[in-house]
């Protein structure tokens, strides 16, 4: 036995692709810090392995099935995990809907493997951290979003409600409708037709987009 | 096996009748995170050596004929289907043995000359290390 053993951070990881999930399982189990508690294709697999709520990190690699969708379950099902987004480049723009939403760390997928080690690392520690592709999408949101802001925060007053604003921040926050139901404590079809409302007003396609539009959308 | 029958094998031939000539990998996935890690994967292991990467198909070609590979590491967008650069790899080069993995990591299979294809079990990593290890090496 070692005398002062640091204590190995405990990763599960979950991405579709089977060669990928196995092959960096490895790799990170070469990592004297780490320890691969789960490799599973989905995360209703990871949550049936013994030992899930010991999670510290959660690697998504956002494939296949494995997508926002799946972010939003780890989060409300695994809250002290925090999670690592690997996206493909061609999707390095959603980075910031991740990080938005509480993902401490996105790594694009046409990045190096240091990359990865470094955002697991950054996110047990609870450092946010993006390289490469993802990084160059977040700034080139982060501008966009600025000009939106200025925008905004010009016409949005008039245009929401003090309660549409108020749900609106929830959406920007990520949260689903029924966690706002709950939160507000009013009913889930009040929700429904308040989102559908700012989504009009805004003149959005998606809910996801409300968070450009609404200042006050941070996370706590 | 290679210098068997060989009354005076050389000492290089004797080398690979042993069987300690590192099985040269090169690697040509669609994934760099994937190619990169499976890369440092495989230079851990004993009797395989990564002998570079290559991300276009006439870089492929360079990259067999350059480093003399004994097996690539290949995605085939339309698995099972061999993508085209196989024919002419298997022209230039008959003793080649080409990996082929679907692009969502979830298929592999090998493929020799005269197009004998044979599905892998499963594209698990053990799947994918056991087929290259099977792979004999060329003088």
């Amino acid at each position: 036995m070692m005398p002062a053993q640091i204590p190995r951070v405990p990763v599960a990881i979950v991405a579709s692709s089977r060669l990928l999930r196995e092959a960096i399982a490895r790799r990170l189990a070469a990592e004297s810090d780490l320890v691969v508690l789960a490799a599973c294709p989905t995360l209703t697999d990871v949550l049936a392995t013994p030992g899930a709520n010991r999670i510290q990190v959660l690697l998504l690699v956002a494939d296949g099935q494995n997508r926002w969708t799946a972010f939003c379950q780890a989060r409300d099902v695994l809250p002290q995990a925090r999670c690592v987004v690997l996206l493909d480049d061609g999707h390095a723009g959603d980075a910031f809907h991740y990080i938005q939403a509480g993902a401490l760390a996105c790594v694009g997928l046409g990045g190096s493997l240091g990359a990865l080690l470094d955002a697991i690392r950054a996110a047990a520690e609870g450092r946010v951290a993006a390289s490469g592709a993802v990084l160059a999408a977040l700034i080139r949101r982060l501008r966009e979003m600025s000009a939106a802001c200025q925008s905004a925060a010009r016409s949005l007053p008039a245009s929401l409600s003090d309660r549409e604003l108020e749900v609106a921040r929830l959406v920007a926050r990520g949260l689903s409708n029924k966690q706002i139901a709950r939160q507000l404590q009013i009913r889930i079809t009040t929700v429904k037709t308040l989102v559908h409302r700012i989504l009009k007003k805004l003149q959005l396609p998606r809910r996801r987009d409300v968070m450009l539009r609404i200042p006050g959308g941070e996370t706590p | 096996m290679i210098g068997r029958d060989n009354p005076k094998p050389t000492p290089i031939d004797c080398e690979k009748g042993g069987r300690l000539m590192p099985i040269r990998v090169l690697l040509a996935l669609e994934s760099p995170m994937l190619c990169e890690t499976l890369a440092d994967l495989l230079a851990r292991q004993e009797g395989i050596e990564v002998v570079g990467h290559a991300s276009e198909p006439l870089d492929l070609l360079v990259a067999v004929e350059k480093s003399e590979a004994d097996v690539v590491l290949l995605t085939f967008p339309e698995f099972p289907n061999l993508p085209g650069v196989c024919s002419h790899l298997f022209a230039e080069f008959p003793e080649l043995v080409v990996l082929g993995v679907s692009p969502d990591g979830q298929y592999a299979c090998t493929c020799r000359q005269e197009v004998r294809v044979k599905p892998l079990e499963g594209a698990g990593l053990d799947d994918v290390l056991a087929e290259i290890r099977s792979v004999p090496t060329t003088p």
